[in-house]
């Protein structure tokens, strides 16, 4: 199984493929991809969480320190650009020597929303979320995670100032329940024999 | 989960609890008492813009800066009109996770049913459900949420699946062999038990709120208006006199998604317990049907209905409803408490 824990408490966080939930949590993500999960996380400002895989002879854990995210070389990428818009320029250009060549002013228009295209290649978004793999660290088994958070993940019961008052605003129903007593005596021997 | 209160020795005889925590009701029995009691998991917080003139007729919540909580069965009035929707502590069968603000008011309504403990030593099972097969969220989280309330409490407590509790409350002719379902508001929770050992137990978060939900979505309606129309008028068998065409569309629309419930859960048992349950089981055993979606007439009869249409894995000798579907699983519970407390002596 693998559980993608949050400490921080205040978020309301929602992922596609299971139900949306509050941190603190502890949520089963074995069935997501887990880029996924991580680009969902950092669109939602959450910066500091825990993925753990528990499957036998695949243990490891992931912090968000395991998701980087890479810019390509910008020099690079600009070369790749140019190329393509080049290559673009050829075609469109020969496609409209055979079928444009006595119309000056559509040659105008299409150079002007090639220049358009190329400036909106160049402001591209260039980042790439990239998951890298780090080193296996198997998970110690004997940490039993739910106990370890239990206290952060639960909240506190405050019942100072909260005071009930009006009427009573139960049903009550009356019944015989001598046969109750019956059952947990004959439950207690079943129970009992079983030990 | 199991944890008892360390604390004062309490002087008088031990008191058992059977708590049910369902989405849509509180129930409790008592050993020391004939009373269930029953409230809805339900409140209204109030805007300050709402005057409500006579507070003394409904049960209420007040908090330190004068805010208003009508809890229980008052909130759905009230809900209704003032033409808001209610919060509810519980979703699908299981704490929500929009309403955590939620759990303090919730604590209240605990403290309030489960009546006075102060002089006891007191025991209590609670329900919890299995696992869900058809929706991801896990059960720790809600199982230590009412862990940690029935222990601000001063209870000793014990989690229990909730159709185990209708095997304990329902199959001691049987000696607690046979199948519980308890449809209930958030889910509809499945156990197979063999001589009060369980032997699958799953969940489906298909159930009354599920119908209701899409009975809304199909007409364009609040679900609240939904619920409180199957509540007052559904019967799934024998005439309706209903003139008002707008119910009676939308107790048409209840018929279907009644019948796609079952049918969806008798698919799902029939798989789970081809897949799961490896003890032979050498003689017919009941299905016990409970919980409040159970309860408009004529269920049961498209229940038989529904599941004589499949090849069983099992031998069935009959299928029959709980005594009182509303309490059987806090009655279950009880059982189980008292069974506890005397393999304790």
């Amino acid at each position: 199984m693998i559980t993608l824990i949050i400490n921080k408490p205040g978020h309301y966080i929602e992922i596609p493929g299971i139900s949306p939930f509050r941190t603190p949590a502890s949520v089963n993500i074995s069935n997501l991809s887990i880029p996924l999960v991580v680009s969902i996380l950092n669109t939602q400002g959450i910066t500091k969480f825990e993925i753990v895989s528990n499957t036998k002879g695949k243990g490891q854990t992931l912090t968000q320190n395991d998701f980087v995210v890479l810019n390509k070389n910008p020099k690079k990428q600009q070369d790749n650009y140019e190329k393509r818009f080049n290559k673009l320029e050829e075609l469109m250009s020969k496609l409209l020597q055979n079928q444009t060549s006595n119309t000056p002013s559509n040659k105008e228009q299409i150079t002007n929303r090639l220049n358009t295209i190329e400036k909106q290649l160049k402001n591209a978004d260039k980042k790439v979320i990239r998951v890298t793999k780090s080193e296996s660290k198997p998970v110690k088994q004997k940490e039993v995670k739910v106990e370890e958070l239990y206290d952060t993940f639960i909240p506190e019961i405050d019942l100072k100032g909260l005071e009930l008052k009006g009427a009573v605003s139960q049903k009550t129903i009356e019944q015989d329940k001598s046969d109750i007593d019956d059952n947990a005596d004959l439950l207690s021997r079943i129970m009992g024999s079983e030990d | 989960m199991t944890e008892e209160v360390k604390g004062e020795l309490k002087k008088d005889s031990p008191v058992c609890i059977g708590l049910d925590c369902g989405t849509m009701n509180l129930v409790c029995a008592r050993s020391d008492t004939d009373e269930v009691k029953i409230t809805r998991n339900v409140f209204l917080p109030l805007d300050g813009d709402i005057q409500i003139s006579e507070l003394s007729d409904i049960s209420y919540v007040e908090g330190e800066d004068n805010e208003l909580f009508i809890i229980g069965s008052d909130a759905f009035k009230y809900a209704n009109i003032f033409g808001q929707k209610v919060s509810r502590p519980m979703e699908k069968g299981l704490i929500s996770p929009k309403e955590i603000s939620a759990i303090d008011i919730l604590t209240l309504m605990i403290k309030e049913l489960l009546g006075n403990i102060k002089t006891k030593e007191a025991y209590c099972s609670y329900s919890i459900p299995a696992e869900s097969i058809d929706e991801g969220r896990s059960i720790t989280y809600h199982e230590n949420v009412f862990a940690r309330i029935l222990k601000s409490l001063g209870v000793n407590y014990t989690s229990v699946n909730e159709a185990m509790a209708i095997i304990y409350s329902e199959c001691a002719k049987e000696k607690f062999s046979g199948i519980g379902i308890s449809f209930g508001a958030g889910m509809a929770n499945v156990a197979v038990a063999y001589k009060g050992i369980k032997a699958l137990a799953f969940s489906t978060a298909r159930a009354g709120d599920w119908i209701d939900n899409e009975t809304a979505a199909s007409l364009g309606m609040v679900a609240n208006r939904v619920t409180s129309i199957k509540e007052k008028y559904m019967q799934l068998s024998g005439a309706v006199e209903i003139k008002n065409k707008k119910t009676k569309r939308v107790l048409e629309a209840l018929y279907y998604y009644h019948k796609s419930l079952i049918d969806y859960t008798v698919k799902e048992i029939i798989k789970e317990f081809n897949e799961k349950v490896d003890i032979e089981v050498d003689e017919s055993i009941p299905i016990i049907i409970s919980g409040g979606t159970s309860i408009p007439k004529g269920f049961i009869e498209l229940f038989k209905d529904v599941i004589s249409g499949y090849d069983l894995p099992f031998d069935l000798s009959e299928i029959r409803r709980a005594k009182n579907p509303l309490t059987a699983v806090a009655n279950g519970l009880l059982v189980r408490t008292m069974s506890d407390v005397k393999g304790m002596k």
